[in-house]
């Protein structure tokens, strides 16, 4: 209950802020291409309890994750935080998601009172382990992706343990990067606790609590009011991840929504077990993809923090792809998060029919480059590649943006090449690969590249080769993602959707995205629409026979009767036809 | 005559600064004599009203249009054009296989959570995207170059579109800019009357896609500033004013008329620049080292930062994308430009701005805005929304009867009666809501001071507050407080104070060139600033005072830090002191120096500068501010407190007590109880706070 308004307002403005504060540092300040330029990584401020106050503008994935790694910091250093500190963790059976992501987390004292903590998550280059980058698909141990991190006291009361950061720096190929990229984190570490302590003296240590619990039941109250207005019941959905890049597969994610009084279950019985590859995910990053569901449907601007979390409960299978066991591998669960987006979604889509998509490009897909430079030096080049957000139920999906559960920009293509190490031969959309619908899915992205460094490793997560983004309301579904090497040329070949292997100097590559889903029936897009996309080259002309069966001359024009003809005998002709949903 | 011949004036000066509902004059005459002048914009020809206003301006001073040796301008045509989206139809010339990289940007969104989110239309459609079959490697080779049959091919295709601006950026074209600029001269040719901008004679610097935004946003309103500028020559010609149109550039220096029309992408921040270069010379002449400039208005509030009487200026900004905000992470929301710009932090509060409550019961201040129609509830136009305009009039800050020199008539009675429902939303009553919302406003605005203070690793506190616009100085005390801020000054014209900025501004001109390379060759270097220094100073003139500034960051880093070559012969020694100048801002602005880290050079700027002949003391210096009865009026803070109102000329050199409410002819200042104010030798109103 909000006691008095004007303070509140205040409050919230401030702490909001200040984590957006922390990110800005950490931005600014990053040395890595992966956190300065892709902005993988994420912010946030917690209290005392370890409860999510606010969050930064950041990676939605990523913030959902936080309470289990204060849980995981409280059961190793309840008894025993003491200013100056600094945690680290990045072990994904204790609070950690992937080694990848390192958390640094300050606890922050107003003399002897504990306040909260400042959080900051970030995806660094790589934390050694057998292949660079530290995220391939192909890993089958924990022990193979790189240094573990328990929860770890780096800093005791403000003194560096530098056994422990040297031990660290000695397992990872770009030590230079992880050391200026952990001193970003623990720059935005100290803005986070200053900007806390001043919430304090301008509260007070009990103000500032009772602050807290105001904020946390506000987004609790605004949650639990935009969930009244959906009906109470149970809605079922089931997607799919095409393989587990070991040639294992498909791999279903199941989840069984229940909307009631009491709030939300999401009941994840019936998804796939763990798998050898290293997909797995944990029950933290599992309920994060959730949240992030659950924000995009219901508004955009409930402040994301414990208090919104509280109205779930969740059933997650132990040892299942969701809630991988150790010493399962995790460093390519991105891939499990956006899906279980994708499966909430779609099971939503009953209940909230005017607010949910169809199905996005199923991304980011991530490419990791690993060479080595012409001065003996390891080298890794990292990107991230994505297409499209699905058809809208009043609007078009999105060309060129990153997925829901994502917020990734690409790396320009002059900085990739400025590293002499590749080129780039084309980037840009691909025609017709949007899912028909009345509203068209966002189309996918290509991108070919020649590699132009005598030998260099290659992985590839990427994934909807085979279950495609799927379309509602009977809109059709996205097309595939696609790998292929040597195109045009006389080794051309197709490579699966995880792949790992060599370029040589000389070979190309190209990868596709998926296109997003489309929503509606194709045949209800008005012509005019269809005809702007043709101009633009987004649909051909022959594909707006096909696929909208509306008739467009050569001269651009719309051909109204022979396409009154044509959608007339198309859609007699597929009235049965359902919505995209994988078969 | 150069274009930038600018004599001190034995004539006027007259500043034109156009905002969305006021066209706001001040002319200088050549005794000292200040003339200032409000009309409304004429939205329909917006030139139009500078030319009426100018000349009603200089009738009323009795002077001659040819005794006006300066026209000098600020203005929002190329910003009206990009959200208006009224630009030209404008084509992209690009490398084969790169037609989407403006559609594509970046990927990402400003908002995490909003499936609703669209991006922003591109400023040429994908129709309209060309490619050539050409390649510059990102080492320099051609390979292959352009055929010059094959944009031939591209101009016909052009013409048969309807293309009216064309913008070309060719992949890696910032290593080989000739072989951009030869493709761009051909089209030149070929499609005359077409307007044809090169990325790299825009933005010289790596980077496809704020490179190819930069230039499609410069072709998309060239035409449009083209014409607008033309077009007032022209009115001013005919008007007998024949002085040189010298325009006020985002980077707060004034450039001539046909410079801009090159580069018009360099004005689109033109208006709020002019008033943080009025600050800046108000903060030089007294000497302040750190002034906060608070410019508040209709609907947004703004803040920059000024040190050593320079203000920040920004290397890439958003343009169209609502809030500019300029922290990085809400990228995406607009059309990015890599121009120089003012650093400006703007949140969404305005005197327009609406209040509102909630489904949980929290408050809310704007985002949304009344604008000018309906406006406030106030002002009797039909609002029926509360803004902050009418819980100002319900505290009893702004007078009951009317504003604006009596121009707008006020209605307490409907600023009441819409507060009402929000108050009852609350469970209170109508004053302790007006109240509240304006302390939320104030809570908002200081989240735009820190982010060009504290997250530039600068002491709010140590600054100086200088508030300008129609509502900052109603807001300027308070905020002040809640920073931290000791002392605020409220300068004479707070209203007008953005075209009195036209008025002192220098004429400036801006060069760069991508420098990456470690500091191994100080020879390059050296002839690289030069090559720019001769530019700028054959523009500019000889008077022209000349800075180096280099861009530097540590490797791996993605935003840079510009630092200014201290004077002197460009030696290693030299290179080394700037090296440390560098790590020390570094450590200011971050709180840490990576003294053994690799420092890298990204670009090479050059800055000329051709000072103002006109102090901005011979502007202030006034002969005695409006008179105004004192009365006293209720007004409500913590409790309702009688409350002297006086005219900006009852308050003398000694410090008195709050509270008091200020009237001037375009602005309200209020002095809250608690604090302190007097009037200084410069006309400006100090308000201070003693330590708390």
């Amino acid at each position: 209950m909000i006691r008095d308004a004007v303070t509140f307002e205040v409050f919230r403005n401030a702490v909001t802020g200040l984590a957006d504060e922390m990110a800005i540092t950490i931005l600014r300040t990053a040395h890595s291409q992966l956190v300065a330029s892709s902005m993988d990584f994420s912010a946030a401020l917690c209290d005392a309890q370890g409860r999510v106050i606010a969050q930064a503008n950041t990676l939605p994935v990523h913030l959902g994750s936080i309470p289990a790694a204060m849980e995981a910091i409280f059961d190793e250093f309840g008894g025993d935080i003491i200013p100056g500190d600094v945690y680290l963790l990045n072990d994904p059976s204790l609070g950690g998601m992937h080694l990848p992501d390192i958390f640094a987390v300050a606890p922050v004292f107003a003399g002897e009172a504990l306040l909260g903590f400042s959080v900051t998550v970030v995806n660094h280059t790589d934390v050694g382990g057998w292949a660079a980058g530290s995220m391939a698909v192909q890993s089958t141990s924990i022990f193979a992706e790189g240094v573990q991190i328990p929860p770890s006291r780096l800093i005791e009361a403000g003194v560096v343990n530098q056994t422990f950061l040297q031990l660290i720096l000695r397992n990872v190929r770009e030590p230079e990067l992880l050391r200026g990229d952990l001193e970003s984190q623990l720059a935005a570490c100290h803005t986070g606790s200053e900007g806390l302590r001043a919430l304090a003296a301008r509260h007070g240590v009990e103000g500032l609590a009772d602050l807290v619990d105001e904020l946390l039941d506000y987004s609790e109250t605004l949650f639990r009011a935009a969930l009244a207005e959906a009906v109470p019941g149970t809605y079922e959905f089931t997607d799919h991840i095409d393989d587990d890049g070991l040639g294992s597969g498909p791999i279903p994610i199941r989840v069984k929504v229940t909307l009631s009084e009491a709030g939300i279950e999401l009941d994840f019985t019936g998804s796939a077990p763990q798998v050898g590859s290293a997909l797995n995910a944990t029950d933290s990053f599992t309920r994060s993809a959730a949240y992030a569901a659950l924000q995009g449907v219901l508004a955009s601007d409930i402040p994301a923090n414990s208090g919104f979390y509280r109205p779930f409960s969740f059933v997650i299978p132990e040892a299942s792809i969701l809630n991988g066991q150790r010493p399962s591998a995790r460093g390519a669960r991105g891939l499990v998060g956006f899906r279980i987006i994708d499966a909430v979604l779609g099971a939503l889509a009953p209940v909230f029919p005017d607010r949910v998509p169809a199905a996005g490009d199923g991304g980011p897909d991530g490419i990791a480059i690993g060479l080595v430079g012409p001065d003996g030096e390891s080298v890794v080049l990292w990107d991230a590649l994505s297409g499209a957000w699905g058809a809208r139920p009043d609007r078009d999906g999105v060309d060129g943006i990153s997925s829901l559960g994502a917020n990734l920009t690409n790396t320009p293509v002059e900085e990739l090449e400025r590293s002499g190490h590749l080129r780039i031969d084309g980037y840009g959309y691909l025609p017709d690969s949007g899912g028909a619908g009345r509203w068209r899915g966002g189309l996918a992205t290509f991108r070919d590249m020649t590699m132009l460094a005598p030998e260099a490793s290659v992985q590839i997560r990427s994934d909807r080769r085979k279950f495609l983004p799927y379309g509602l309301a009977g809109g059709a579904q996205g097309t595939p993602s696609l790998n292929v090497l040597d195109r045009g040329g006389p080794d051309e070949r197709v490579l699966e959707s995880k792949p790992h292997f060599v370029m040589t100097a000389g070979t190309r590559h190209r990868h596709v995205t998926a296109g997003g889903g489309g929503h509606g029936s194709p045949f209800e897009r008005t012509p005019e629409r269809v005809r702007e996309d043709v101009l633009d080259g987004k649909v051909t002309r022959l594909g707006a026979e096909r696929d909208y069966g509306v008739v467009i001359t050569e001269a651009g024009a719309i051909d109204a009767s022979a396409t009154t003809a044509l959608r007339g005998k198309v859609r007699s002709a597929t009235s049965q036809r359902r919505d995209g949903s994988p078969s | 005559m150069p274009p930038n011949h600018d004599p001190r004036p034995a004539g006027w000066r007259v500043g034109a600064d156009i905002g969305g509902t006021f066209t706001d004059v001040i002319a200088l005459g050549p005794a000292g004599e200040v003339v200032p002048m409000k009309v409304l914009s004429t939205p329909l020809d917006y030139g139009a009203g500078v030319v009426a206003a100018t000349k009603s301006v200089l009738s009323s001073a009795a002077a001659e249009p040819a005794a006006v040796t300066a026209m000098l301008h600020g203005t929002t045509v190329a910003t009206n054009t990009i959200l208006s989206m009224s630009g030209v139809r404008t084509a992209v010339v690009t490398t084969s296989g790169f037609r989407d990289v403006l559609e594509l940007g970046r990927l990402r969104r400003p908002v995490l959570y909003d499936l609703s989110w669209s991006k922003p239309e591109p400023l040429a459609r994908r129709r309209n995207r060309y490619e050539v079959g050409q390649r510059i490697t990102a080492d320099g080779r051609l390979e292959p170059p352009a055929s010059e049959d094959e944009v031939r091919a591209v101009a016909v295709r052009l013409r048969r579109d309807g293309i009216q601006a064309v913008a070309v950026c060719l992949i890696n074209s910032y290593v080989r800019p000739d072989e951009e600029r030869r493709v761009a001269e051909l089209l030149r040719a070929e499609l005359p009357g077409v307007y044809v901008t090169a990325s790299v004679d825009v933005s010289p610097q790596a980077h496809e896609f704020e490179r190819t935004s930069t230039a499609t946003v410069n072709a998309y309103i060239g035409p449009a500033v083209y014409g607008y500028l033309t077009r007032l020559e022209a009115g001013l010609r005919a008007a007998k004013v024949s002085a040189p149109l010298l325009v006020m550039q985002s980077s707060g220096g004034l450039l001539d008329a046909a410079s801009v029309a090159q580069r018009p992408v360099q004005i689109i921040e033109s208006g709020p620049a002019a008033g943080v270069t009025a600050v800046q010379k108000l903060a030089q002449l007294m000497g302040l080292p750190t002034v906060v400039a608070f410019d508040m208005g209709g609907t947004t509030a703004k803040a920059s930062l000024i040190e050593g009487g320079e203000p920040f200026v920004a290397a890439e900004y958003e343009v169209g994308g609502g809030m500019n905000i300029a922290r990085g992470l809400g990228s995406g929301a607009g059309y990015p430009v890599r121009a120089p710009s003012i650093d400006i932090a703007e949140v969404g509060s305005g005197g327009g701005s609406i209040i509102s409550v909630d489904a949980a019961g929290a408050l809310h201040v704007g985002p949304a805005s009344a604008g000018s129609r309906p406006g406030p509830a106030c002002y009797g136009q039909g609002g029926e929304l509360p803004t902050l305009t009418d819980a100002n009039v319900t505290l009893g800050y702004l007078s009951p009867q009317a504003l604006a020199g009596g121009r707008v008539a006020i209605h307490p009675d409907l600023a009441a009666k819409a507060l009402s429902s929000v108050a009852e939303r609350l469970g209170g009553d109508v004053p302790g809501t007006a109240r509240g919302a304006y302390q939320v406003a104030v809570s908002s605005m200081t989240t735009a001071v820190k982010a060009v203070t504290s997250e530039r690793g600068r002491d709010p506190r140590e600054a100086t507050m200088v508030a300008f616009g129609g509502a900052g100085p109603l807001y300027a005390a308070a905020l002040a407080r809640e920073l931290g801020i000791s002392t605020v000054i409220v300068p004479v014209y707070p209203g007008l104070f953005s075209s009195l900025g036209l008025l002192v501004a220098d004429t400036e001109r801006h060069e760069l060139t991508p420098f990456r390379q470690e500091f191994a060759d100080v020879g390059a270097l050296a002839g690289e600033f030069e090559r720019l220094a001769t530019k700028v100073s054959a523009e500019l003139g000889e008077n022209a005072v000349v800075d180096r500034l280099l861009d530097m960051r540590y490797r791996g880093q993605r935003f840079e830090l510009r630092i200014r070559v201290p004077d002197g012969d460009l030696t290693d020694d030299l290179l080394t002191e700037t090296r440390a100048l560098f790590h020390a801002e570094h450590k200011r602005t971050y709180g840490r120096a990576g003294t053994d880290e690799l420092v890298e050079l990204v670009n090479l700027r050059v800055r000329g500068r051709l000072p103002t002949p006109v102090s901005i003391a011979d502007v202030l210096d006034l002969p005695g501010a409006t008179d105004q009865e004192r009365a006293t009026r209720d007004c409500r803070f913590a409790e309702t407190v009688s409350t002297p109102v006086m005219g900006r000329s009852a308050l003398g050199p000694e410090p008195v007590d709050g509270p008091m409410v200020i009237e001037d002819m375009d602005a309200t200042t209020l002095v809250p109880p608690g604090a302190r104010a007097h009037r200084d030798r410069f006309g400006n109103i100090v308000i201070t706070w003693s330590a708390a």
